[in-house]
Order: structure tokens, then C-alpha cells, then sequence
């Protein structure tokens, strides 16, 4: 199943760079496609979802194939302004980089909250953590 | 945060849009330009640290590509999970796939949640 997955991803990963990326795309699909290419951009692809913390609902992976194919999802293909008032492209990268609301600080936090903690748990267990606030006194 | 052996090591976690206008040029050129662009900036914002800390400047890209400093960070966590488990051989690379596969699938589900909310408050607007 994995070697399904990954000869699956290695040819979605052929179509999209040699059709896509060379052949006149505006600058910020290909800023995308070279994003989702990039170091580990594609991991999601060739998870096993034996955990809960794994498992990647319907919407959520429609979505999500559908950014990596650089493709037009039906959700958004109706909608002609952003609640700032910006207008949105045909591929919706605005939606992602939109500074209204607290979604792109949500992210931040949602990796910190993830990542930061089991660091500190694993490699310095019971000691303690320094924050930004702090460093900046000392 | 501190290690074990004395070392600190500080993180700073960074998400970065690699579509901004002012670095389109260079980014739609170089692969993780934004990263990198990124890495710097913080690496010059923590400059006045002690010389003998780590400083490892996490950045990741909206659509989903990492910095190569994450790596360093995930060997660090996966050999504590490898040497807490005492499991040998190729299992240590599983665990640092299974961390980048988390930060891949946390960046989806995010990255959807930020897509729905804007639809969901835009459809409630306008119709």
C-alpha cells in the first residue's frame, strides 16, 4: 500500500512539475507548486492513518489534492471577495495569506502547541522553558 | 528551553506566505526561498544570544515546505523517542517520518480551516 502511495505520489509529482510549472503559469501558482514540492511538502500524502491524530477527513483531503494539483476547489469557486474586502484570485491563495482574523496566528500556535512541548518533554525533560518575552532580558 | 548536557536550545517557531509581492521574484525561482528569507531575518533578531546556544529558527511555508533546520529539531526529538523506547535499526527514521508527516497534516488541516472560515463569513455577508 505504501509503494502504491509513493509511485502514486512520484507520478502526481511528475504531472504537476512538468505540465504545470514550465509551461506559463503566473508567478504565484508557481510559487505555489514549488511550495508544495518542497522539503516534506508532500508527507501528507504517503501517511498511513493508523492514528487518530493521522486521519485526514474527506473535505480536508479534497482540499488538500486539490492544492497539490494546483487545481480549483468548488468551495471557493463562487466567491469573489475575501470578509477584508480583497479580491480573490481563481485559485484562492489569498484565502491562505489573508492577515483578518487570527487563522495564520491559530497555525503558529497549533505547531508550537504540538511540537515545542514534546521537545521539551523528550530532549530537556524537567527543565525549564525560556519564552521570547524572557530571552529578551536577559 | 535547555538540555539535558547544559546546551540551550531555543526554537522559534515561524509561518511564513511565500506568495508576498515584495519576494515573488525570488521565490517563484528558488525553492524555500521564504524559508530561508525567514531564517535569516530571526537568526538576526536573536543575534545578541550566548555564543554556545542553539538557535534553531523552525519556518514553514503555508503550503507546506519546511526549513532544513526542522530536521535537526525532529533528529533531536526522534532520538529521544528512539533511545526512551530502546528500539533499534531503521526505526529511528520512522519516527522522524511520522513527526513530518504531523506537521504536514496539522498544515492541512489548518490551511482548510483558514480556506472555510473565510468562505463560511463571506457566504454569510453576501447572501
Amino acid at each position: 500500500m505504501v509503494q502504491l502511495q509513493d509511485s502514486i505520489s512520484e507520478h502526481l509529482h511528475h504531472h504537476t512539475l512538468s505540465n504545470m510549472l514550465f509551461n506559463g503559469t503566473f508567478e504565484a501558482h508557481r510559487v505555489r507548486i514549488l511550495s508544495c514540492f518542497g522539503l516534506k511538502g508532500g508527507a501528507w500524502f504517503t501517511t498511513r492513518q493508523i492514528f487518530l491524530g493521522f486521519q485526514l477527513f474527506s473535505l480536508v483531503f479534497c482540499i488538500a489534492f486539490c492544492m497539490q494539483l494546483v487545481l480549483l476547489h468548488p468551495l471557493i469557486a463562487n466567491i469573489f471577495q475575501c470578509v477584508c474586502t480583497h479580491p480573490i484570485d481563481l485559485m484562492g491563495i489569498h484565502l491562505l495569506s489573508c492577515v483578518h482574523g487570527n487563522k495564520r496566528i491559530g497555525t503558529h500556535d497549533v505547531i508550537y502547541n504540538t511540537f515545542v512541548p514534546m521537545h521539551e518533554m523528550l530532549v530537556s525533560s524537567g527543565t525549564r522553558t525560556i519564552t521570547c518575552a524572557s530571552f529578551n532580558h536577559i | 528551553m535547555l538540555t539535558k548536557d547544559g546546551i540551550r536550545t531555543l526554537a522559534n517557531v515561524v509561518i511564513v506566505d511565500p506568495t508576498q509581492a515584495d519576494l515573488l521574484p525570488q521565490s517563484c525561482a528558488i525553492q524555500g526561498f521564504v524559508t530561508f528569507n525567514a531564517a535569516q531575518a530571526k537568526e538576526r533578531s536573536y543575534r545578541n544570544r550566548h555564543p554556545s546556544d542553539q538557535f534553531l529558527p523552525l519556518t514553514i511555508e503555508v503550503f507546506g515546505c519546511l526549513h532544513k533546520h526542522i530536521d535537526v529539531f525532529l533528529h533531536s526529538c526522534a532520538n529521544a523517542i528512539w533511545s526512551l523506547k530502546g528500539i533499534e535499526g531503521p526505526h529511528f527514521s520512522t519516527f522522524i517520518t511520522f513527526l513530518c508527516q504531523k506537521i504536514s497534516i496539522t498544515l492541512q488541516r489548518m490551511r482548510v480551516s483558514s480556506i472555510l472560515s473565510r468562505v463560511v463569513a463571506v457566504g454569510l455577508t453576501t447572501f
